[in-house]
Parts: C-alpha cells; sequence; structure tokens
C-alpha cells in the first residue's frame, strides 16, 4: 500500500473524488512525520500514476511513502 | 404567524436541510480533518462534499472555498485579510452598505491600517460606477461592495465593478448577504471573493456562511490555530481552506448548507426570484396607495426580493411590533445598516423590511396588505 501525501484533508478528499474519475481506487488516511501529520490518499498500486493525474488536475503530491511507512 | 422576516434569516428550512443536519449528528459525529479513523475520514467526505457543492454554486474550487460562522465572519476575513496582506493601502465602498463592512473598514482606519472612501451610489447603476471610478486612486487596492442592499434592495452592478477592478489590479469583494441565494452569483463575473451567509437565501442553518475565493489576492489569516495539518510547524498553514479555519468547523451546519445550495439549485434561482419578486411587487401594488405607508423602492433599477416601508407618524419598531402581535413577523428598526438609512432619510425611523421566502405565498402577502389597509387605509 503506498500513501500519497497531500496538503491537507480537504485536498485529500479532492484528491479521492479526483482519482475515482480515472478508476483508481482510493481512501483518504493521516500519517505522522517528523514535521506533523500529514493527511494524504493510500493507493494500492501505481502511485507514480495517481500523482500524474492529481498533477494533471492541478494538486501537488508532497511525497509518495510506501510499506511500513504508510501509516 | 406568517414569517417574512426572511432577509434576517429564512425560516422555516427545507426537510432536506434539517434531515441533513439531524443525519451529521447522528451520523458524522467524529470531528473532520484532524483523525485518520474511518469515522473521522467519513465526515471529512461530507464536509468535502459540502464544500464541494457551495464551491460550485458560486463558480469557485473546493479548496478555495472557507466555512465561516456567518458573512459577518466572512467579511472581516476577507476585508482585514486582504488588507493585512497588502500593507496600509485605500479601500473604496459604497453607502448602500451593511455594518458588517463598514465597522471592519472603519476599525481598520482608526487603526491607522487603510484609508476608505465611500462613494455615493446616485439613482443608476452609472451613477454608482461612475462614483466608485472617481475615487480610485494610486495606493486603491480593494473595492468592497454589496450584491444587493439589505434595507431597500438595490442591485449593484457588481459584473461592471468587476471590470473596473481587473483593469486597475483593484482586489473586489462581494457582500452576497442578501443575494446569495436570490440572484445569480459567480466568481466566473470577475468577483474575487465572495462573502456569503448560509442561513439566509442558500436555506442553511445560522451558525454557517462562506468564504469563495478566486485566489488571486493573498489573505492573511486572522485566526491562528489547530487545522489537522502542518501541525508540527507553529506558523499557520499559508493554504487554503486550513488556513482560514483554524478550530472544528460547524460540521452539521457545514452539510446542511451543502443541502442548502442543492435546494436552491434545484428550485431554480431564477424562479425563487421570480417567486418572491413577485410577492414584492404584489405589496407595493396593493399597499403602495394606502395614504400613511411610504414604500422605499424608487423605479428604475433592479431589486433584490426585500421591500423596506414606513407608516408615517410612528416608528417602524411600533409599526413592526403591531403586526407581530396580529401574527405577521417583519423586521423594523435600521436593518443594520446605517448608511443606506441616512442616504433614504431613515435614519431615525428606520423602516419595516418585508422579505419573503421561497415558501411564503400570495396569501401571506394578500393578509398582510389587508391588516395594513385596515389600520392605516
Amino acid at each position: 500500500m503506498n500513501f500519497i501525501v497531500l496538503q491537507s484533508s480537504t485536498a485529500a478528499q479532492k484528491a479521492k473524488r479526483l482519482l475515482g474519475g480515472y478508476k483508481i481506487s482510493s481512501s483518504v488516511g493521516k500519517i505522522s512525520t517528523k514535521k506533523g501529520c500529514r493527511f494524504g490518499i493510500y493507493v494500492s498500486d501505481n502511485p507514480d500514476k495517481a500523482c500524474r493525474m492529481l498533477s494533471l488536475n492541478g494538486m501537488n503530491c508532497i511525497e509518495i511513502r510506501n510499506g511500513g511507512d504508510a501509516g | 404567524m406568517i414569517y417574512l422576516d426572511n432577509a434576517a434569516t429564512t425560516y422555516p428550512k427545507p426537510l432536506a436541510v434539517l434531515k441533513s443536519a439531524e443525519k451529521a449528528l447522528y451520523d458524522y459525529g467524529a470531528n473532520p480533518g484532524r483523525s485518520g479513523h474511518r469515522l473521522s475520514a467519513k465526515t471529512s467526505e461530507q464536509v468535502f462534499i459540502a464544500r464541494d457543492k457551495c464551491a460550485a454554486f458560486f463558480g469557485g474550487e473546493a479548496e478555495n472555498t472557507v466555512f465561516t460562522l456567518n458573512c459577518t465572519h466572512a467579511l472581516n476575513f476577507a476585508v482585514k485579510g486582504v488588507c493585512a496582506a497588502i500593507g496600509k493601502c485605500h479601500v473604496i465602498t459604497t453607502d448602500l452598505e451593511h455594518n458588517s463592512v463598514i465597522r471592519p473598514l472603519h476599525a481598520l482606519f482608526k487603526q491607522n491600517r487603510i484609508t476608505y472612501s465611500i462613494a455615493d451610489s446616485g439613482d443608476t447603476d452609472d451613477n454608482l460606477i461612475s462614483s466608485v471610478e472617481a475615487l480610485i486612486r494610486r495606493d486603491t487596492a480593494v473595492i468592497v461592495m454589496t450584491a444587493g442592499c439589505n434595507v431597500n434592495g438595490r442591485i449593484t452592478p457588481l459584473r461592471e465593478t468587476a471590470k473596473l477592478c481587473k483593469k486597475h489590479g483593484i482586489c473586489l469583494i462581494a457582500d452576497c448577504a442578501q443575494a446569495a441565494g436570490v440572484i445569480p452569483l459567480s466568481l466566473q463575473d470577475g468577483i474575487n471573493i465572495i462573502c456569503a451567509p448560509g442561513h439566509k437565501g442558500m436555506y442553511g442553518p445560522m451558525g454557517t456562511g462562506l468564504l469563495i475565493t478566486d485566489g488571486k489576492f493573498p489573505i492573511s489569516s486572522l485566526i491562528e490555530g489547530g487545522t489537522g495539518s502542518v501541525s508540527g510547524e507553529i506558523d499557520q498553514p499559508a493554504f487554503l481552506p486550513d488556513m482560514l479555519e483554524s478550530g472544528t468547523i460547524n460540521t452539521p451546519g457545514a452539510i446542511a448548507l451543502g443541502q442548502g445550495a442543492d435546494f436552491v439549485t434545484s428550485k431554480g434561482i431564477d424562479r425563487i426570484y421570480a417567486h418572491e419578486s413577485a410577492l414584492c411587487d404584489l405589496f407595493e401594488k396593493q399597499c403602495g396607495n394606502i395614504g400613511k405607508i411610504r414604500i422605499f423602492r424608487p423605479t428604475g433599477l433592479k431589486y433584490l426580493p426585500v421591500i423596506s416601508f414606513i407608516v408615517q407618524g410612528e416608528t417602524s419598531s411600533a409599526t413592526a411590533d403591531m403586526l407581530s402581535d396580529n401574527g405577521f413577523y417583519l423586521r423594523g428598526g435600521l436593518h443594520c445598516n446605517c448608511l443606506a438609512h441616512k442616504k433614504q432619510g431613515t435614519l431615525e425611523t428606520g423602516t419595516v423590511r418585508l422579505a419573503p421566502s421561497v415558501f411564503n405565498t400570495r396569501s401571506d402577502v394578500m393578509k398582510l396588505c389587508d391588516l395594513l389597509n385596515k389600520k392605516y387605509g
């Protein structure tokens, strides 16, 4: 499971909806980082593609985390 | 009881709005945008859906749509936030403005943070535009204008003002307190920031409001605190909506406001305007000829469905009290707008304001007119 860090909870909700339009399944979540908690979305595979789709829609993927880092 | 005080707060609310508030309290009880557990995410999703609906309603983007406590709260954020981001500047407003515009401006002026000028709205849209244009200076950074006056209902030429603002690089903040949900208003018309209440023409609950920006002008935060984002830093997040949404939002209110936006869309804003305007026109026709009643609605202008009147020889409060005793709920007084009353010469008496909603009928207005005719005819 990969976690794409986004700017805020609102951004995560928007990302989930946008990716749904591309048939990319995701769920909103939250992780703790050294800079504090960050909201984002879990995607099961191809996080790069998910980020590209988000970028196309003007959204900024701050970071992609995977495996044990995610959550 | 016949409620005709919808310019203060629409009542009753649509059933769908009531049900969505109730559902939110039952089913979406976790804090949105704070925790990562499923109930919080579910609640966040519902808030996002409402945010998105409100954004779409005003031609904006969800992330640039901020839930506020009311329109006054939104206006304070917009006016003070934009002025703080710009630095000392000149602001133009009009003589139709509510106290929620003029008081923040005057407070900033007293703190030596801005200067401001009040444009004479005159008798025509052209008068108003000319008056605003004549006041523009090199340091004019903001124009704050109502979309429609809450005392006499006069609709202002916001689109033309937006063109003027674009030409001069000025930020246009629109006070849509009385007009939201009644006439079409959109950021796509060139307005930079829309401030709107949730509890009036949007048919949402009290304690809700909106600030929707096109993002072209920075807004400084007035209140800092927990946002659920970048919590490891002591600086307030620099992005919307978090920057302006410190502290837990009114979640059931926001979700119900989204339902209110749906209600207005489903009814059709043009149909709502036509229905309510027809009721105001009926009142004017039926009561305009009653000798002691004076209606403040000059011809040749466009009006929101709000109509102000006085009974000569008595205060507006006395008239409103008499109406209340007879089961008609209308507001008397100054309607928190000293400028408009000063302009129309009713600062001493105030006015009684009739403001129908989509739920009022011709029969409501006819009964009111019958009573006024019986008392004062």
